[in-house]
């Protein structure tokens, strides 16, 4: 039963972290004078002053568009029962928003609410997802020596 | 004969075929059903979700119509948002001023003239409220439009105190009587007569409208000269070089003959559109003032360069080069950089007067040669961060002599010297103090903090910065052309690096 409530409380941590990503993505990140920005007008304004490092920043920046895909996905492998990809996918997201998140709180911008609400749903995302892909590693591995 | 008769074959006895009942619609599979739908659900939405965003994404920023960017900028500024303000300008004025800004404020913040936290995120020191805008544009021609405001009451405030300047400023800000620190206003847009009205110019590029500075000016310009809109069939068509060297050749071969036209087509066609389209209105004017004018009187030889990538282009940094003007005083000036030596040599008499800089363990040596007129050679030794030594001795033409070393005071406040000086077969000591001001009223300047400076600066690694200064070509549509914005802006930006993190 214990482990039955555990991989229910991961399932739940993933879609709810993966949740708050997303909401928090579309929050404020950053203040500049009395405008705020989401992440995405941020990223896009990053982009179009060309203010992005090049190489794999670039990448991770243009690529956060698809945040909101990453999370659907979740959801949907954990609806459809794929409990190990659902958890692997959470775990991508929530890594995804603690890294993007983190570098911008820590950057000369005046950050806003959006972040760090990102950067919670990210680490329960992290948290659930690793639950999730542990339990399935280990339930493949028992059936195997089975 | 056998009984046995064969009999017909033998049929399987009838079977009554088992009746299976259809699968129940059990709780499990209604779950399963449900899952599905919920999956396909959440994942057309996260889809559209994010089709929607990479559309956001992928649009150029600008605006729809000339009112609409205009708009864009006028809530930028009063949101005091100053990523938003450069976000509305065309797509190279926005990376110009978008470099040009962090360099400045690098370089302000050095110096003190902006504050250290000074976040350019947020425009302070004003408020601006702008009640009914109402704009109206007027077509210049096919990709340029002036728009002005026709309606609206704009309320400002402007505070000093607000402002984000480093101590000094501060302190001069602090002299300032309180009241005369602020400063308020109304201006109703309506009441305005026409030429009172500032048009703002916008440009359409890729479908989509831009704020344009370099536009703005020139509208302004062309309006004050009450002059024909530009066409654009008349602009100037650009004509770029094969290398980035060649560029720089051209242009100086097109400085030499006064060919405006030429150097205008060698200006890079997006950086400055604004004169290929504009030139036209004053060309032909300048190149018949210019037209029996004889090439300028110089010639450049040798030219070999450096080639560095910067952003956006690259730039050419000259490494040797000859320049002989001719006409009734002529003067070669010889110039070369080898390694860590950068010397010139410039022939304007009898005799040739050759300096050289070199850098050494300790510092850098000097040397300027006039043959007979006399010779200095000298030493600029860094004794620590801070303090530095200066040996010089020198002899002239009439056999005076003088060796010395200057340095700082220990308090450093005073410029010492000592040393001896030989004229006439009689040697007599230097040894004096210069204390005080180096710049009169700045009493917070001592003479010898200047000198402190000056020998940070003087230091080979630092002086070798002002040789590092070059010209930036930039490459379009596979030709290259000498980019005359971002060439001005590398001289003062050249400067910055001479006097970066200089201690105050």
């Amino acid at each position: 039963l214990g482990g039955v409530v555990l991989r229910l409380g991961a399932i739940v941590a993933s879609v709810l972290g993966v949740l708050i990503v997303v909401i928090g993505s579309l929050l404020p990140w950053v203040r500049t004078g009395e405008r705020t920005r989401s992440s995405y007008e941020l990223a896009a304004l990053a982009d179009r002053l060309g203010v992005l490092p090049s190489g794999a920043a670039t990448v991770a920046v243009r690529g956060w568009v698809l945040v909101p895909l990453l999370a659907a996905a979740t959801v949907a492998a954990l609806a459809l029962g794929r409990t190990t990809i659902g958890g692997f996918l959470a775990l991508v997201t929530g890594l995804y928003a603690v890294v993007l998140a983190w570098l911008v709180e820590t950057s000369r911008l005046k950050t806003d609410v959006g972040g760090p609400m990102s950067i919670a749903g990210g680490i329960i995302a992290i948290l659930g997802g690793i639950a999730l892909v542990v339990s399935g590693v280990t339930s493949a591995r028992q059936a195997g020596t089975e | 004969m056998s009984d046995q008769q064969a009999g017909p074959p033998a049929w399987p006895a009838p079977t009554t075929p088992e009746y299976t009942a259809p699968p129940a619609f059990t709780k499990k599979r209604k779950g399963k059903v449900i899952a599905g739908v919920v999956a396909a659900v959440v994942l057309v939405a996260g889809g559209l979700a994010t089709a929607k965003l990479a559309m956001d994404r992928s649009a150029k920023g600008g605006a729809a119509t000339p009112e609409a960017a205009v708009q864009k900028m006028v809530t930028a500024i009063e949101q005091n948002d100053l990523l938003g303000l450069v976000d509305v300008l065309a797509p190279w004025e926005r990376d110009f001023v978008r470099r040009q800004l962090t360099k400045l404020t690098k370089v302000a913040k050095d110096n003190d003239a902006l504050s250290h936290d000074a976040d350019l995120g947020h425009l302070p020191g004003y408020t601006l409220r702008i009640d009914g805008l109402k704009l109206d544009s007027q077509a210049v021609n096919d990709h340029i439009a002036d728009v002005v405001p026709v309606a609206g009451t704009a309320h400002f405030t402007g505070n000093l105190d607000q402002l984000p300047v480093g101590s000094r400023i501060r302190d001069a800000i602090a002299t300032v009587d309180p009241q005369d620190r602020t400063a308020k206003g109304d201006v109703d847009f309506a009441s305005l007569d026409e030429s009172s009205r500032t048009p703002i110019a916008t440009i359409k590029q890729d479908g989509r409208w831009y704020v344009s500075l370099f536009y703005t000016v020139a509208e302004g310009i062309r309006r004050g000269a009450d002059a024909a809109p530009p066409d654009p069939a008349q602009a100037v068509a650009a004509q770029g070089a094969d290398s980035p060297e060649a560029a720089v050749e051209q242009m100086i071969d097109a400085i030499r003959r006064v060919d405006m036209r030429r150097l205008i087509a060698l200006s890079p066609p997006d950086e400055m559109a604004v004169l290929h389209d504009y030139a036209p209105l004053f060309l032909d004017h300048v190149q018949k003032q210019l037209a029996n004018r004889p090439p300028l009187p110089f010639t450049v030889q040798g030219l070999q360069f450096t080639t560095q990538n910067v952003e956006g282009g690259k730039k050419l940094i000259p490494k040797a080069f000859t320049v002989k003007v001719t006409g009734d005083n002529p003067v070669t000036v010889a110039y070369e950089r080898t390694g860590d030596t950068i010397s010139l040599r410039v022939d304007a008499g009898d005799q040739p007067v050759v300096a050289t800089l070199q850098r050494t363990a300790s510092g850098a040596s000097f040397v300027i040669d006039g043959g007979q007129q006399g010779k200095i050679t000298g030493t600029v030794a860094t004794i620590d961060d801070e303090t530095f030594k200066v040996h010089a001795s020198g002899t002239s033409a009439d056999s005076r002599a003088m060796t010395a070393d200057v340095t700082v005071s220990t308090d450093g406040k005073c410029i010492v010297a000592k040393g001896t000086s030989t004229s006439d077969g009689e040697t007599s000591p230097i040894d004096g103090n210069t204390c005080g001001t180096g710049v009169p009223g700045a009493s917070a300047i001592p003479m010898g903090s200047l000198l402190g400076k000056f020998g940070q600066i003087v230091r080979y690694d630092r002086i070798a910065k002002l040789f590092d200064i070059g010209v930036v070509t930039t490459q379009v549509g596979g030709k290259w052309y000498v980019s005359p914005l971002r060439s001005t802006g590398e001289v003062f930006a050249g400067l910055g690096r001479v006097f970066e993190g200089l201690s105050n």
